[in-house]
């Protein structure tokens, strides 16, 4: 599903990703952890080509990332649900907005949009949020309508930068359970964060970056 | 065109109101100044070309001229698809012609024992032909036919109308040409503005797989829109100052205006708006500028 080979991508004179190779399966939930600054949100960067590399190749659901066309980014980027540290949700808008819009970019008619963005916000537990403005929301409510956004066009690969960071344990917690259910539902998977409460004892899958190169791999 | 896209735009016209409107009426304001110059221009189009048609060319003929080569020239002339109007004036024509012209006085002319004034042609051009250059040319062909002596006309009249006409067109190329470019830096810096403002709007549509059109298409639309309402604006605005000021002309120049001042024709109102819309349109897409992911 995810596959780099060799890649490397440095700012100027510092390297942030050396020679890396990866591959994430189908179906995986992968955390990505380590130090700060060890390149652990441009490698995901990577992925869904908001950084282009220097060097390797990137495979990602398909589509050779380095090699895209300015113009298909979209249509890769409609393969891939985000969800960010600081949420990223339009103030402006409603919950069901800003997760309907998502659906609007797909040219989903308004009708299934309604059914979807319903069935989403079941599913992350904020249904009754639905007409509520971001600035309502708790954070962990804010971030399970961040979830419901990146979830509604139905992506194969769920890309999270440190998505509990500003969340107390509890609620970081409750978050990763709704993760781990997105995942069984078949969704590939692939959080970033230097929280080790987070893998602890899920049994998936734990990537160690340093200096932006992989130091080891381990279980969590 | 997507209802999501018509949405946005009409969603971000209205929370940029204040803006929007300002720049709506700077639009109209410009266009204003645009569409009196045109009605100034097509009135006097109109007027010159009432006035012309009084414009004649008097070919004197020559005093020893006999028939056949009267009916030569007449032949000649009416055949010219310049010439609108062909009238022969004879000798005895002319004669009673300037009598009635000389009223009481006309007696003096009873005195004379043969007739001095010559036999002519008066004709008249077509608007068209009525061209400095042009008329000359007409002039000195019908000069050079058998039997004519002489041929008149308001030489420096036509010269006038002609770069008057030539002058007033430049000048309407040039005043349009830079009131466009105004209209969209006008369009282009509020479309700027608004694009700045949602900035992080653009950035969350990107990253949730937006293609260039679906992000430049609202503000092309609400560019359009602005332009388009600024024509109607300006020509509800027009309408107004031609029904307030339209008496007032006449009055002022009674002599000069035989006739009513015209609003612009009804073709061109199509054009207001149409160049509004294309102007806003361009303003924004240059605003717009280049989208990278
Ligand atoms: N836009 C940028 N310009 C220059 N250097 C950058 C840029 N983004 C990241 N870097 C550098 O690349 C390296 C990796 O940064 P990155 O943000 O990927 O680290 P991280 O693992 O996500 O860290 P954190 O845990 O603090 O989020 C760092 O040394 C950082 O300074
Ligand atoms: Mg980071």
């Amino acid at each position: 599903m995810i596959q780099f080979v060799n890649v490397t991508k440095s700012y100027d004179s510092n390297i942030a990703i050396r020679a890396v190779n990866l591959n994430i399966e189908k179906g995986e939930m992968v955390f990505i952890t380590g130090p700060s600054g060890a390149g652990k949100t441009t490698l995901l960067r990577l992925i869904y080509r908001a950084e282009h590399p220097d060097e390797g190749q990137i495979i990602v659901a398909g589509w050779d990332v380095g090699k895209l066309k300015d113009r298909s980014i979209p249509y890769l980027r409609r393969n891939i649900g985000l969800v960010f540290q600081d949420y990223r949700l339009l103030q402006e808008k409603t919950v069901y907005d800003n997760i309907a819009l998502t659906l609007r970019i797909l040219k989903v008619g308004e009708g299934d949009i309604k059914t979807r963005v319903s069935n989403i916000l079941k599913l992350v537990g904020i249904r009754h949020k639905s007409d509520s403005l971001p600035k309502d929301l708790s954070g962990g409510e804010q971030q399970r309508a961040v979830i419901a956004r990146a979830l509604v066009g139905d992506p194969t690969v769920l890309l999270a930068d440190e998505p509990t960071g500003n969340l107390d344990p509890d609620t970081a917690m409750g978050i990763l359970k709704l993760f781990k259910d997105i995942n069984t539902r078949g969704t590939t998977v692939l959080i970033a964060t230097h929280n080790r409460d987070l893998f602890a004892e899920t049994g998936k899958r734990v990537i160690y970056l340093r200096d932006g190169e992989i130091e080891r791999e381990a279980l969590g | 065109m997507s209802f999501f896209l018509f949405n946005s735009a009409i969603d971000s016209l209205w929370k940029g109101k204040w803006i929007n409107l300002l720049t709506t009426l700077t639009v109209a304001v410009a266009l204003i100044i645009i569409g009196i110059f045109s009605m100034l221009l097509f009135n006097l189009n109109l007027a010159l070309r009432h006035w012309s048609e009084g414009f004649g060319i008097i070919v004197y003929l020559k005093d020893d001229i006999n028939q056949s080569s009267i009916k030569a020239v007449d032949n000649a002339l009416t055949s010219n698809r310049d010439i609108l109007n062909v009238r022969f004036i004879s000798k005895d024509d002319a004669l009673n012609e300037l009598k009635s012209q000389l009223g009481s006085f006309g007696d003096v002319l009873s005195g004379l024992e043969q007739n001095p004034l010559p036999s002519s042609f008066e004709i008249k051009l077509r608007p068209e032909a009525l061209e400095p250059s042009k008329v000359k040319s007409i002039a000195l062909k019908i000069k050079k036919m058998d039997g004519v002596d002489d041929v008149q006309y308001g030489e420096r009249w036509v010269s006038i109308l002609g770069s008057v006409n030539k002058g007033l067109r430049a000048l309407a190329i040039l005043l349009g040409t830079m009131i466009a470019l105004g209209i969209i830096f006008i369009i282009y810096s509020s479309i700027k503005v608004l694009f700045y403002r949602r900035t992080e709007e653009v950035e969350t549509l990107k990253l949730l797989g937006a293609t260039k059109a679906i992000i430049r298409g609202p503000f092309l639309i609400e560019g359009g829109i602005i332009g388009f309402l600024g024509g109607a604006v300006s020509l509800l605005a027009l309408r107004g100052v031609y029904r307030l000021f339209s008496f007032q002309i006449i009055s002022m120049f009674p002599g000069l205006m035989a006739y009513p001042v015209s609003f612009l024709p009804v073709w061109s109102w199509f054009v207001f708006l149409l160049s509004g819309i294309t102007l806003g349109l361009t303003g924004s897409f240059i605003a717009l500028g280049r989208i990278r992911y």
